[in-house]
């Protein structure tokens, strides 16, 4: 598996990446389509959570090279991007990923570190309150025999699917579906190597990537008293699960499982003019900056809040956000706050003891 | 740093912090806008408190005290006992006001003897308006000064950081079973637009 916290340095290898996918498609679908997956009559659930435990595990147990195609589509519709890398990571440690036939352009940080805050012990017990997982056949992903583990909403449809190597339970191919069946984000091995039990060589280490401060629910009721919003959970069963600080904003994760959406919020007032770029729209009280990603970031004005969010999510999902911090023009403290403010300021120049 | 903006004022004013005061003071050091401003606020505040120390002009206050002159009798015309009180001191039958004149400093324009007398309602018209003009003026003053800084510079002006805002969101999806790749590459791979 792609090792949690991954951060990628800004770099080049943007042409590459244009260039690259479209050589790799048809490799990439020679490699995942020989044999797909078979739909099991009669899944079995505790049989896939606990896949999914091992492969959370697989990647401080495994060591492992390799090449990935990966893709996804904005939630926005339209945009997509697209890029094959190499894969390289350390059992228990790094991981390091560049955009093929580019220069090395990013070593990884390993687990960030950050307090878990949903219920439930981690990352699995998240997906398997939100859907229902289940073992729905075997397939083959670059030359590795593979169990297909399915999402399912509760309307039956899938969410997700994941293929998990039969001998490490490390993922090997991912995909994420809109309700309407589309693929929205997409991930496989093309090539792999696995190396259990092999230390690679110590990675370079992005000094970017130092973890910043994690926050506890303790912190998080602290600062809820000083006016930030931070909730505890977004409509459509979004779970906060992690916070943290990313300079002066707040880093809030939220996810079932699937939907992954980080909503930053910052004290201040959004200065309009520095956004260039971005489509506007009209939500309540405020405007609402966006641009289409992937993934879809969101900007906008909360009273004297700025909310940020990023996001590889549906569209409902957004509106969700918005519900929870909706938008709102800064308040200017009205005529008559000002008023007061201008009066407090001559008495204080007039004050004899100042 | 970010320029000082409304802070400028509360340096000048001595409002800050200690530790808020000296990270300012060495904003201001390095940075010739705000150190601009703050002479500038600093010369206004001067400025201000000379003006108290100002005597206004003998003209001017009997201008003033002319305002109050026209009219009706004082005291006033209707008593509570007519006939019982005896007049102030220093009053004679006929005039209108302490002292039978008018302070030795005026120098203001007066009727004439014989001309006619203006409406006193019109007096209080024109000192309903004045008032009111001069409320609209020390609102809009007050109004102005109370506000945010009009440099642009306002400290709580916020810049999402997009694209960290990214890379960060792609960390902290890393820890979760399906999330994918791609979330941690969009920030170094190109975007598609869609097709028209």
């Amino acid at each position: 598996m792609i090792g949690p916290s991954t951060v990628i340095r800004r770099g080049t290898g943007s042409l590459s990446a244009l260039a690259v996918p479209a050589l790799a498609v048809p490799v990439l679908v020679g490699a995942i389509a020989v044999a797909p997956p078979a739909v099991a009559q009669d899944g079995d659930a505790p049989a896939a959570v606990d896949l999914l435990h091992r492969a959370m595990a697989a990647p401080d147990t495994v060591s492992y090279s390799g090449t990935q195609f990966v893709a996804a589509w904005s939630a926005l519709g339209g945009a997509s991007t697209s890029a094959v890398v190499d894969v390289a990571h350390r059992a228990g440690g790094a991981t390091e990923v560049r955009v093929h036939g580019s220069r090395p352009m990013s070593a990884i940080d390993e687990r960030s570190g950050a307090a878990w805050l949903a219920d439930g012990g981690g990352p699995v017990d998240l997906l398997v309150r939100a859907y229902d997982v289940v073992l729905v056949g075997v397939a083959t992903v670059a030359g590795r025999a593979a169990h297909v583990v399915e999402a399912r909403r509760p309307d039956g449809s899938a969410a997700a699917r994941l293929w998990l190597d039969t001998e490490f339970a490390l993922p090997l191919r991912r995909e994420i579906y809109d309700e309407a069946g589309a693929v929205r984000a997409a991930s496989a091995f093309v090539e792999l190597k696995l190396h259990p039990a092999v230390t690679h060589p110590a990675l370079r280490r992005d000094p970017d990537s130092v973890v910043t401060t994690s926050l506890r629910r303790t912190d998080l009721a602290r600062m809820r008293d000083n006016g930030w919003s931070c909730p505890d959970e977004l409509e459509g069963g979004l779970a906060l699960y992690q916070a943290r600080w990313v300079g002066d904003a707040v880093q809030l994760s939220y996810s079932d499982g699937v939907v992954t959406v980080s909503v930053f919020e910052q004290e201040g007032r959004l200065d309009p003019r520095t956004l260039h770029g971005y489509a506007t729209r009209e939500v309540g009280g405020g405007v609402v900056y966006s641009t289409p990603g992937p993934p879809a970031t969101f900007t906008w004005s909360a009273g004297d809040w700025v909310v940020t969010v990023v996001a590889d999510a549906p569209a409902e999902t957004i509106d969700a956000v918005l519900a929870a911090l909706p938008p709102e023009e800064p308040d200017d403290r009205g005529l008559l706050g000002r008023i007061g403010k201008g009066a407090l300021r001559i008495a204080s120049w007039f004050n004899p003891f100042d | 740093m970010k320029h000082l903006g409304e802070r400028v004022t509360a340096l000048v004013d001595d409002q800050l912090g200690h530790d808020d005061r000296d990270r300012a003071l060495a904003h201001v050091m390095n940075c010739e806008q705000c150190r601009l401003e703050v002479e500038r606020e600093r010369a206004t505040k001067a400025a201000l408190r000379r003006l108290a120390d100002v005597e206004p002009p003998a003209s001017l206050v009997a201008a003033l005290l002319a305002l109050a002159e026209p009219g009706d009798p004082l005291p006033p015309e209707r008593r509570p006992f007519p006939g019982t009180a005896s007049p102030p001191v220093g009053w004679r039958a006929g005039e209108t006001r302490p002292g039978g004149g008018r302070p030795d400093t005026f120098t203001g324009t007066r009727r004439p003897e014989g001309a006619p007398r203006l409406n006193p309602r019109h007096g209080r018209i024109q000192l309903a308006a004045g008032g009111v003009l001069s409320a609209g003026a020390l609102t809009l003053v007050l109004a102005t000064l109370g506000g945010p800084a009009a440099s642009g510079s306002d400290p709580a002006t916020v810049v999402p950081s997009v694209e960290r805002f990214a890379v960060e969101h792609g960390r902290s999806t890393g820890s979760l079973p399906f999330a994918d790749l791609a979330t941690v590459l969009v920030p170094v791979t190109s975007t598609v637009a869609p097709d028209p």
